[in-house]
């Protein structure tokens, strides 16, 4: 009865329910695309960085990797710590080639080329780059490139799992080194699941005093650009939920305005304010419901044009898991909670005469 | 049934009653007559809950209204009302709208309180699928759906042909007598008010006998 009683009332003011499930859908689809297109980064990244190795050594104190420089030359005293079974280097840059404004540059070392699968080629010599497969896509020259001043011949073309790497040349450390002045960003250490990862990292930091050694779970965890990408996409996300909320409050608002004799009748015939508040709630519930099934599809569409668009080289992707479809669930019902229960809480404060006098 | 106790109001620094004394007894049938702004509708509000007196006291069936914790639920079991302009629910039927806060044990009762109005008909139409004078039986039969003690009609014939005046009119009291409910009427014709058992005037927030 009470759904029914709700689901009339709905279509009955149907131009408002339009609205507010509207501007619920905007909301959410928004909040759905921020947090999975930043998960999405944050993740390919993450990704990254830990499929290359269980530690990760960069400069002491640098804000951020692209600034980091650490000495190759700790490679061969690393190898010969007990327990760690393989040793190698990047160089993450970035420049611009072509028409691109900016392409990911990564210099690495030979023992990590077989991370990139190639589909045509061979793996860069030296003068020699290797190109992801999206941004191969979108040259014109797809025999040479400038990056730096410097003509590099294509040796081939790769496809990595990380559609982030896919807009990305790949070219060996010494070349990358010359372009961007420095010896690596990072090194990768691979050690033997039996060994004990912190005595081995204790024993990498004693070798240089200029350097950081963190495992790469804990690296993820406090890296500083992943901590500004989820902040900021938290703060646009909690942007997105005010204004959602605002939306919702004002038309809402206009519903419980306009409808105040309805509930002034109610109270008049002894139907309790905690009734009438949950009709408005269940009206506003069931919009948020709906809103957030629409939302949910129109953001899972959008996810995967967006990642297929070759103009975004693969950099921007994401999905939305469960947990992220869970948080935004609460959020929605948060916000169609909040936003019927005001102005209904507010109206029913007054008696029913009045309210039935303001509502003509 | 109603003891009406020095019953002062005001809307802002309005005074539209002042210190207004008024009893009925059970099973009476009261109307209250006066010209547009008298006050007929401020005291049926305050007599009936819907409405607190800026001064004085009411006491409707033994119990002091401002001192009544469960308000709701005392005017859905002893309180019905009828309004002037029905007031029904436009998107629930005549069915729902009668049945909208009715107590469970008295659903069973609606169909003959329909047949009883003359209305069984309009069970599944909506109000704006019906006339005037249907409307208002229908707000009656809502007002008497829950048993209640004691109605409250403000002008409940003032939309209505002098036809279909007289037709809800004689409902109302016949309905009345049947179910030995207190009914008080605040309405502008007098014609109507002669059916009471006893007559009210209100005239500027002063209430006395009508002679």
């Amino acid at each position: 009865m009470l759904l029914a009683t709700v689901l009339k009332a709905m279509r009955a003011n149907r131009v408002k329910t339009a609205l507010i499930y509207l501007s619920l859908v905007v909301t959410i689809s928004a909040i759905f695309l921020i947090s999975a297109i930043s998960h999405g980064v944050i993740s390919m990244y993450s990704n990254i960085l830990q499929s290359s190795g269980d530690i990760i050594v960069t400069q002491k104190n640098i804000s951020d990797t692209f600034f980091s420089n650490v000495d190759t030359r700790l490679m061969s005293k690393i190898e010969k710590i007990a327990g760690v079974k393989r040793v190698s280097a990047i160089i993450v840059g970035a420049s611009p080639v072509e028409s691109l404004p900016i392409v990911a540059i990564y210099g690495v070392s030979k023992n990590l080329y077989s991370r990139y699968k190639l589909t045509s080629g061979h793996y860069p010599k030296s003068g020699e780059v290797l190109v992801g497969a999206s941004i191969y896509k979108s040259l014109t020259n797809k025999k040479e490139l400038d990056i730096a001043n410097k003509t590099f011949l294509l040796s081939g073309v790769f496809h990595s799992e990380i559609g982030f790497e896919n807009g990305g040349v790949v070219m060996n450390l010494q070349d990358a080194g010359a372009i961007f002045n420095k010896s690596a960003s990072m090194l990768y250490v691979n050690i033997n699941l039996s060994d004990n990862a912190q005595s081995i990292m204790k024993k990498i930091t004693q070798l240089d005093t200029n350097i950081a050694v963190k495992s790469t779970k804990d690296f993820v965890k406090h890296y500083n650009q992943f901590k500004i990408i989820s902040t900021s996409s938290l703060l646009v996300s909690l942007i997105a939920f005010i204004m959602g909320l605002i939306a919702i409050g004002s038309i809402m608002s206009i519903t419980v305005l306009q409808r105040k004799d309805e509930f002034g009748i109610m109270k008049a015939l002894g139907i309790s304010s905690v009734k009438i508040a949950s009709l408005i709630v269940l009206e506003g519930l069931v919009t948020g419901v709906f809103a957030f099934v629409s939302a949910y599809l129109i953001s899972v569409v959008a996810l995967s044009i967006i990642e297929n668009i070759d103009k975004f080289q693969g950099y921007v992707s994401g999905s939305v898991d469960f947990e992220l479809a869970s948080s935004v669930f609460i959020a929605t019902i948060v916000m169609t909670v909040l936003g019927s229960l005001i102005p209904v809480y507010t109206a029913l404060r007054v008696d029913p005469v009045t309210l039935i006098q303001r509502g003509n | 049934m109603i003891k009406a106790k020095a019953i002062t109001h005001r809307f802002g620094s309005d005074e539209v009653l002042h210190c207004v004394d008024f009893t009925v007894s059970e099973g009476n049938f009261v109307a209250i007559v006066g010209e547009s702004g008298s006050g007929k509708t401020t005291l049926l509000s305050i007599l009936s809950t819907l409405l607190t007196p800026t001064e004085g006291s009411v006491k409707i069936i033994g119990d002091d209204t401002q001192e009544i914790k469960k308000i709701d639920d005392f005017r859905r079991k002893n309180v019905g009302f009828i309004f002037q302009f029905h007031y029904l629910i436009n998107y629930l039927t005549v069915y729902e709208n009668i049945t909208l806060a009715i107590d469970k044990e008295n659903k069973k009762e609606v169909q003959t309180l329909l047949k009883e109005l003359g209305i069984e008909e309009l069970h599944d139409r909506y109000p704006y699928e019906i006339s005037g004078g249907q409307r208002q039986r229908v707000a009656i039969a809502r007002a008497l759906a829950n048993r209640p003690r004691v109605i409250f009609a403000d002008e409940p014939t003032g939309n209505l042909d002098s036809k279909n005046s007289q037709i809800v009119f004689n409902i109302l009291k016949e309905m009345a007598k049947k179910n030995n409910i207190t009914v008080v009427v605040a309405t502008h014709d007098l014609q109507q008010a002669k059916n009471a058992d006893t007559i009210y005037e209100m005239n500027d927030g002063h209430i006395s006998n009508y002679n």
